[in-house]
């Protein structure tokens, strides 16, 4: 006999409803809430300048807070998914039981209250001798054992819906959001609730084409955007093509989680690992300062990675609203340990562009981008292989900003310095270029190629800047990294520095750093000279 | 260690306040999944998911809570710094409480 036919036939789904509803609305809350306290509470403690003893207790004790409402926020949207599916594949279950029950009784079945389908009597029970009987009978029930397969289909959905929920929600477990590891524990329930709802991780794309990846997402719904932000922070933080503020929430979550597990072993971390943990801390700190600031000075992660010297990706301003778009690629040494200096960079960049802009800098989005394994000072700065290793990440990431962009092109700039121009000449060499608007290089040993009209860039608007006395544009440019590009016949522009050594071309009031704020704002920098 | 604040009993507060506005803001979602949660459960009674679903209320209602409760000591303990208290001081201590 099937069990739970009457159960399900009259389940009413407007509590399951409005739980789904409320629980949604409650994983939106805690996401608000941990977002408040940064900005709100422990963010403008940083900016004060809190410190001492009273500044350690507090600032750890509203940290773990922080952490614990964005692992809340996971789990609250994990119960509403697990709940929500249940929703629709018990209400399918109904359907099926609701339409097997008709299309019996339309066959002229009865069906019992307990499910049961009688078979019809098509020969007066009286003639149950006759030899022709049970031929009748059974051409008048050719369809019973097919409503009573379906019947029993259906009411099997139904409770194997509802044992898998009631399993889900069992491991979405309470006691694991006091744990430094809860984040880690709700990321594998995820996955499970992933499977159970029919979303695929596998589903992610791959990266490889920005315009691709920014048309899945923008196919999704909301709901569904949501949990793949919440279930899958890696995968969707490092996505190009993808809105930066998406971008951001994911990689901000994957930062704490790293800095939760690293607290988690602080008295075994090797000296890498400890590295890393003083890097992202550091990090987390200026992220959360900055978001006290004005909206064109506020920080958005859109990239991190702490593989072998770890990388990072920070613009300043948002670059999917941005008028003017600029991306500074570094060279030699640059690691997550000294990342601060390329944010204190962009943000220089960021005021020169400003002082040229309509929106006065609140127009103009700089990025800091360690995108790259950028070369130690040893024989890995000599050959163009590391060059090369970023070159295609750095395309995917400018045409990402181009995918995401919302309303008119944006004017698009890349900086490059060192052996980070290097790169970037790998990367605008090849597949179809940066699709940037003007290229800086200042300092550059080479760009990998012989000569400018082998880039993409029109050669008109790629600048070239070296001071008189750096060394590496001196010697080591058109060795072993492609052809001198401050040389004539290589063909870019000059671009007019008044600075010292390979690393002064940000120096404060210098023409240097005001030839690259003209040119991220879409103007020809000044000669010497000039006024 | 009295006194070694290096910030204005002002700022303190302002974060004091925002704190509590937070948690302000955040339990009455919190109240309402707990209740719309353990009606659904009375009505999935008879199946496996039901009774996993009050515990579900149950476990997650008393588990956020807390944390609402947390942040609004936190917000207790910035303004007894505020006021002058040390750090040292158990009932400061209490409201700083992390992992």
């Amino acid at each position: 006999m099937p069990e739970n036919f009457t159960q399900l036939f009259k389940q009413s789904f407007s509590d399951l409803d409005s739980a789904v509803s409320s629980w949604k609305k409650l994983a939106e809350a805690l996401g608000k809430t941990q977002t408040g306290s940064g900005k709100r509470v422990t963010g403008p403690l940083h900016k004060a300048g809190w410190s001492g003893v009273s500044a350690t207790y507090g600032f750890e004790a509203m940290e773990a807070t922080e952490s614990k409402l964005g692992t809340a926020q996971l789990d609250a949207q994990l119960i509403t998914t697990t709940l929500d599916t249940l929703h629709t594949k018990m209400q399918a279950a109904q359907r099926k039981l609701r339409n097997a029950v008709a299309d019996a009784e339309a066959a002229g079945h009865k069906v019992r209250e307990d499910g049961w389908v009688e078979p019809k009597q098509a020969v007066d029970p009286k003639y149950h001798n006759d030899p022709d009987y049970e031929g009748l009978q059974r051409q008048a029930n050719t369809g019973l054992g097919g409503f009573r397969a379906r019947i029993d289909e259906a009411l099997t959905d139904a409770d194997t819906a509802s044992y898998r929920a009631a399993e889900l929600l069992h491991q979405i477990d309470p006691f694991d959001l006091d744990k430094r590891y809860g984040r880690a524990n709700a990321e594998e329930d995820a996955a499970r609730v992933a499977e159970f709802a029919g979303i695929n991780a596998k589903d992610i794309p791959d990266g490889k084409d920005p315009n691709q990846a920014a048309e899945w997402w923008g196919d999704l719904d909301a709901e569904k955007q949501r949990f793949y932000l919440a279930a899958f922070p890696d995968q969707i933080g490092a996505l190009d093509g993808l809105p930066a503020t998406t971008r951001d929430q994911a990689n901000r979550t994957v930062l704490d989680m790293k800095l939760n597990d690293y607290a988690l072993r602080e008295g075994d971390l090797g000296y890498h690992d400890r590295s890393n943990y003083r890097s992202l801390s550091s990090l987390k700190e200026r992220m959360e300062k900055s978001d006290t600031g004005p909206a064109h000075k506020q920080l958005y992660l859109l990239g991190l990675s702490t593989n072998g010297d770890g990388r990072a990706i920070v613009a300043m301003g948002n670059p999917d609203t941005a008028k003017y778009t600029a991306v500074q690629v570094p060279g030699t040494d640059t690691q997550l340990e000294n990342f601060g200096g390329q944010i204190d960079r962009v943000n220089k960049l960021q005021d020169a562009a400003g002082d040229r802009t309509a929106g006065k800098g609140r127009d103009v989005s700089t990025i800091a981008w360690l995108g790259y394994n950028a070369p130690e000072l040893n024989n890995s700065v000599m050959g163009d292989g590391r060059a090369k290793d970023g070159a295609e990440d750095l395309r995917d990431f400018t045409h990402g900003l181009r995918a995401a962009h919302e309303g008119e092109r944006t004017h698009l700039t890349v900086l490059a310095h060192s052996y980070g121009s290097t790169t970037a000449g790998a990367a605008d060499a090849g597949g179809q270029g940066l699709d940037a608007d003007d290229m800086v290089v200042v300092g550059s040993p080479g760009l990998t190629v012989d000569r400018a009209d082998q880039l993409h860039i029109d050669p008109k608007h790629l600048w070239v800047g070296a001071a008189d006395n750096d060394k590496v544009s001196n010697f080591t440019s058109g060795l072993t990294l492609g052809a001198d590009p401050k040389e004539t016949e290589f063909g870019a522009q000059r671009m007019y520095v008044d600075t010292s050594g390979h690393s002064g071309y940000w120096d404060e009031d210098s023409k240097s750093l005001e030839n690259q704020g003209r040119i991220i704002a879409g103007k020809e920098p000044k000669n010497e000279g000039a006024g | 260690m009295a006194g070694d604040l290096n910030i204005s009993a002002g700022e303190l507060r302002a974060s004091a306040g925002a704190a509590d506005s937070l948690v302000t803001d955040l339990r009455p979602s919190l109240k309402k999944a707990v209740e719309d949660l353990t009606a659904a459960s009375a009505s999935f009674r008879d199946w496996s998911a039901g009774p996993r679903m009050e515990e579900t209320a149950d476990g997650w209602g008393t588990a956020l809570g807390t944390l609402c409760d947390n942040l609004s000591q936190h917000a207790q303990g910035m303004r007894l710094l505020a006021n002058g208290r040390d750090i040292m001081e158990q009932e400061v201590l209490d409201s700083f409480r992390g992992w």
